[in-house]
């Protein structure tokens, strides 16, 4: 398998890493199970080390296989995964109010988790089959398009945690292809515009730093034209289309900005959550001792608050650790990116990097509440199949690129 | 272009680490710097202090029978947070509560995760509630205070609220007492609200309520309640009240008060039943006053029992006002005017006696005073003093007017002339016991003061014999004992205050017997009987038919007064009821059945733990037993053998036959002639024995003497 020792190629710490964290989420998912016994019965921790399993051979997989072959199977596999997302309307389970599961037996499948692979691969062969010209915009709006259509796919299931991943993706991998900042910012100006439309005063604000970069970084007119009409209309539907949003998002929006007006309801997460981190202190108290988790206070422990189990159990020390340690995996990611001679396999690894990122940012951002509670799980940690394995598989890329960071 | 490459990695890195910076800033803000901010936080979720409820304690007739307990059952409450269909509650116990379903959901206070939904549910409801198994509702256990002879002395024992605490009667009184001291625990609570004790943290244990041994006796307290009912019935009476008195020590064996009401579901009852007429409530008595001045003139040796006094034909004028008697009575000897119950006769009397030493008297009988017994909502009574007299005042309190009394005050009164002259303090608790039996506390008999000596005591007895032999109060006498007693029949105060009402009246008699020496003092009042309306004709007969049932009885206080009645016809009416407890259903009904008694089960369980009326007690034929079912450990059933009593005397046999735990009806008097069943078959407990008695040829003895007695009138 390994070539004329070519061990050394083989990134080690990052296996090392992801065993580690593996290993950490089967035992704090084992935790979350003493206070209750509907989960108990389910062993939902034996149940996350089969997925375990399951993903090591999915990260094999995904490592041995030369990743040329991705390149070329790309636009099947885009093609593929955007169907069963529009599939997923037809023949999914309705659940807590999401669309969002295919099921298998008794496994749900969430087809997102593959888009996002997928994601990855055209947009790498977009902008790596191309002589991209650093300099300007026009180039780059089809990828808009690439990541568009999931995003609204997705926030139509809806999943408004999941279509920002791909926004990550797309700032990531369009950074990564050597857009301009200048550029990047005009290019996600709509975005901006979006979260700047609540408030007029900002709203106007936003507007003059758009016209002061078009006027700085000066496209085509047409270009120029383009953007700053779709800001403007943006800025305006935004209040309209605010009103068209499931009351749940807005409450979680509303909730984000002032835990304190549900502290029932969606903010209550928050707040327990916070308790259970805060009351951890900086030694924890100890495994299987963590009363907010024991009692069953904190919600959603073995999912989107594993974070908050972990450290009211294993206090500041553990979170410290368990952080730095998701840290050392994302920048080794980047550092596998630019190492990558090829394009194509420089721009997958900058992806696979951005995706881990952004749901760690946001996931430890939720539990700190510093961040809307979007449903996001952690990384290798929260329990869930079809997340562990698209992790493991976007590890197994990173490893693959590692191992052949020397071919063009 | 490689120098462009790496400023853009390192501007990636930079953004990479400083949202890292930013995440454990937050991290070291939350678990570091709050961390006892959100350690007290998380202490407040998932500690808490919990009351330990002491369990309250039982209240014990003078024989040991439970008159009120504590029974576990299930209140239910609602955790409107896990609540999943809130009009599905709404809709099952909108028909529970008898309020609309719209009602009930808006009862429930979203906001908390506790809201009460029902409480101390009986277990058929709680059984329908469980098998709903809604979401949300859920049930915990607590003490319900259960009265199993129902209304028997509810007015006496009282009852509690929901949450157990006394409201009337002793349970009132004595609420410290039975209340005990609720502990606390630390308790560890998770999310669902459910609590785990937790060791590490300290704890003080409750200390359960002591128990009270009343010195009501639970039969003769169903006896008087029972005559009561009848003769309140037979008089068309408003109200009533009966008061049953040990002389020599001042307890109280019952006190019974009509009308009653359940104290199971005191919420029900009228304000009107829940009063315990024998002491809140005052009235004149009129005649039954009469042994003041008798006893004033007695003392003060201004009469002798046989000095002659002229009752002016029935009529007298006395301050413009015409005194009437019921009978143009001419010249009578004192111990006649009591007999007759003359008022004229004793104006003259209490004339002689005058008025300072008449109010001195009446005070040291105990009226216009607390008597001190330990039930709430005693009352003094009117007694004025001499002072504020009118010149008639001294006439109409000799005839017991223009006084008025508890019913307590007078039966104590009439247990001083049968205690030889002796006020005792009646007594209604007797002992205060801990958890494990132990007496705590004792109420020990009291005496009050001597209100007259001995002498005139007796010789106050033998005119209240006399008025039960020949006066008013002959229908008292109860054939082969001695019977003392005072009839009264007092004019009511119009409502309005213009004088007495012409036909509204107090009936009452107060009695005791046996004469010679006094063992139960009994008190009956009735509030306006219509037919017959006198106190002879009307409390008179309940008086005697409760004696005449005690009589019977092969149990309690007064069992070893030997019956010298003979009543066979009534003995063939009369039932004893059975001791049920500890049977299981089906052999309870056939032990009923056999002695032509009905039953009502009540409650859920394998075995008899409560029976109303009591066992031994004598009752109609057909009567309904009322039994609590409840889970108790299997009884045993005993047989006795019949002892051989032929040849003894009524009382020796009557002792004898008790020792074997039965009972016993006879006709004749004298000795033993024959016995059914025969000596040596084995029988049921309780079981009555026939005997059969012929005064013997020999020299008098005791039966003798009883049956040459005045016989009584049947009632009319």
């Amino acid at each position: 398998m390994f070539k004329n020792g070519a061990i050394r190629n083989v990134d080690l710490w990052l296996v090392a890493i992801v065993l580690v964290l593996c290993g950490v989420g089967v035992i704090t998912i084992f935790s979350t199970l003493q206070g209750s016994e509907v989960f108990m019965a389910k062993n939902l921790h034996l149940k996350q080390l089969f997925w375990f399993g399951l993903g090591l051979l999915a990260l094999g997989l995904a490592a041995v296989i030369p990743y040329k072959v991705y390149y070329v199977l790309s636009p099947i596999i885009y093609a593929f995964s955007i169907l069963s997302l529009l599939l997923i309307f037809v023949g999914s389970r309705e659940q807590v109010g999401a669309n969002r599961w295919y099921q298998l037996g008794s496994f749900h499948l969430q087809p997102a988790e593959v888009v996002k692979v997928a994601t990855i691969f055209i947009m790498a062969r977009y902008l790596s089959s191309r002589k991209m010209a650093t300099g300007g915009i026009k180039p780059f709006l089809p990828t808009l398009l690439l990541v568009g259509l999931p995003i609204v796919l997705i926030i139509r299931q809806p999943d408004l945690g999941t279509a920002l991943v791909f926004l990550a993706i797309l700032v990531a991998m369009l950074y990564r292809a050597g857009m301009k900042l200048a550029n990047l910012f005009l290019i996600l100006s709509p975005g901006l515009s979006v979260v700047c439309a609540f408030h007029l005063g900002s709203w106007m604000l936003f507007i003059l730093l758009l016209l002061l970069m078009l006027f700085l970084s000066r496209p085509r007119v047409l270009t120029t034209a383009a953007i700053f009409v779709l800001n403007f209309a943006v800025g305006v539907v935004t209040p309209i289309l605010w009103r068209g949003l499931h009351e749940y998002q807005q409450k979680r929006i509303l909730v984000f900005l002032n835990p304190g007006r549900d502290p029932w309801g969606a903010g209550y997460q928050v707040i327990q959550s916070k308790v259970a981190l805060g009351s951890g202190g900086f030694l924890g108290k100890g495994f299987l001792h963590g009363t907010q988790t024991q009692l069953a206070f904190l919600p959603a422990q073995h999912t989107d608050f594993v974070f908050s189990s972990f450290g009211e159990q294993f206090g500041f020390l553990g979170s410290l650790v368990l952080l730095v340690l998701l840290l050392v995996l994302i920048l080794r990611s980047i550092k596998t990116s630019y190492m990558a001679r090829n394009k194509f396999a420089g721009l997958v690894a900058m992806g696979s990097a951005a995706v881990i990122f952004f749901h760690v940012f946001v996931n430890v951002g939720v539990s700190l509440g510093i961040m809307p509670v979007t449903g996001l799980p952690l990384p290798f940690l929260s329990y869930g199949g079809s997340s562990l394995i698209t992790n493991m598989i976007l590890i197994g890329l990173v490893l693959n690129i590692r191992y052949r960071w020397q071919e063009y | 272009m490689r120098s462009k490459q790496s400023r853009r990695i390192i501007l990636v890195l930079i953004l990479g680490a400083g949202i890292w910076v930013s995440l454990i800033g937050r991290l070291f803000f939350i678990q570091i710097l709050h961390r006892g901010e959100y350690r007290q936080r998380s202490q407040d979720q998932h500690l808490c202090e919990s009351t330990l409820k002491a369990q309250r304690g039982v209240i014990y007739d003078r024989d040991g029978a439970k008159l009120v307990c504590n029974l576990p059952v299930k209140s239910y409450y609602v955790d409107p947070t896990e609540v999943k269909n809130l009009q599905r509650i709404g809709a099952n116990f909108a028909r529970l509560l008898k309020r609309s379903s719209r009602h009930i959901i808006q009862s429930l206070d979203m906001e908390s995760t506790f809201v009460w939904l029902i409480r101390m549910t009986e277990p058929k409801v709680s059984q329908l509630i469980d098998s709903w198994n809604i979401a949300g509702v859920f049930s915990l256990v607590e003490m319900k205070r259960f009265y199993p002879c129902r209304q028997l002395g509810c007015q006496v024992i009282g009852f509690t609220d929901v949450d157990n605490k006394g409201l009337e009667g002793l349970e009132l009184q004595f609420d410290d007492v039975l209340r005990g001291r609720d502990g606390w625990a630390v308790m560890q609570r998770d999310a669902h609200g459910r609590r785990i004790p937790l060791t590490e943290y300290p704890r003080e244990e409750p200390r359960d309520g002591y128990s009270l041994v009343v010195t009501i006796h639970a039969v003769y307290q169903t006896i008087a309640e029972q005559e009561l009912a009848r003769g309140i019935q037979k008089t068309s009476a408003k109200a009533g009240c009966v008061i049953l008195m040990d002389p020599a020590t001042g307890e109280i064996l019952a006190m019974a008060n009509e009308p009653q009401y359940d104290p199971n579901s005191p919420s029900t009852a009228h304000q009107e039943c829940r009063r315990n007429r024998a002491i809140t409530d005052i009235f004149e008595p009129g005649s039954t006053f009469k042994i003041v001045a008798a006893a004033a003139a007695l003392e003060e040796g201004v009469q002798n029992p046989d000095d002659l006094i002229y009752c002016e034909e029935g009529s007298m004028e006395l301050c413009r006002t015409t005194i009437n008697d019921v009978d143009e009575f001419g010249w009578l000897t004192f111990e006649q005017v009591i007999e007759k119950s003359s008022n004229i006769g004793i104006i003259k009397v209490a004339n002689q006696v005058g008025e300072e030493p008449f109010f001195d008297y009446a005070r040291r009988f105990g009226f216009g005073n607390l008597t001190g017994i330990s039930l709430p909502g005693e009352v003094k009574g009117l007694l004025a003093s001499p002072k504020t007299w009118s010149r008639l005042s001294l006439a109409s309190m000799a005839m017991g007017h223009e006084v008025a009394v508890t019913s307590l005050q007078l039966v104590c009164a009439y247990a001083a002339v049968a205690n030889s002259g002796t006020l005792m303090k009646p007594l209604i608790v007797r002992y205060v016991l801990d958890t494990r039996g132990n007496v705590v506390q004792e109420f020990s008999p009291s005496r009050i003061r001597r209100v007259i000596s001995p002498k005139t005591a007796a010789t106050l007895k033998s005119f209240l014999v006399k008025v039960v032999e020949r006066g008013t109060g002959k229908l008292a006498a109860i054939d082969g004992l001695c019977v003392a007693g005072k009839t009264g029949t007092a004019y009511k105060l119009r409502e309005d205050g213009s004088g007495f009402s012409r036909d509204r009246f107090m009936a009452s008699f107060c009695g005791f017997f046996p004469a010679e020496s006094p063992r139960l003092v009994g008190l009956v009042v009735l509030d306006e009987p219509r037919m017959p309306h006198s106190g002879g004709q009307a409390a008179t007969p309940i008086f005697r038919r409760i004696a005449e049932r005690i009589l019977a009885l092969p149990k309690g206080p007064c069992a070893d007064l030997c019956l010298m009645v003979s009543q066979p016809d009534a003995a063939e009416q009369m039932v004893v009821v059975p001791d049920l407890s500890g049977l299981d259903k089906p052999t309870a009904l056939v032990l009923l059945q056999k002695r032509d008694l009905a039953a009502q089960p009540e409650g859920e369980g394998l075995r008899v733990c409560h029976q109303q009326p009591q066992a031994g007690v004598l009752v109609a034929r057909g009567e309904t037993i009322l039994m609590v079912l409840g889970n108790l450990a299997k009884r045993t059933t005993k047989d006795s053998k019949v002892p051989h009593v032929i040849g003894l005397t009524l009382r020796e046999a009557i002792r004898q036959l008790r020792q074997n735990g039965l009972a016993a009806t006879f006709a004749g008097s004298g000795l033993v002639i024959r016995q059914t069943p025969k000596a040596g078959s084995r029988v049921g407990q309780e079981t009555v024995c026939k005997l059969e008695c012929e005064a013997p040829s020999g020299g008098p003895d005791l039966m003798a003497d009883a049956s040459s007695r005045h016989r009584g009138m049947s009632e009319p």
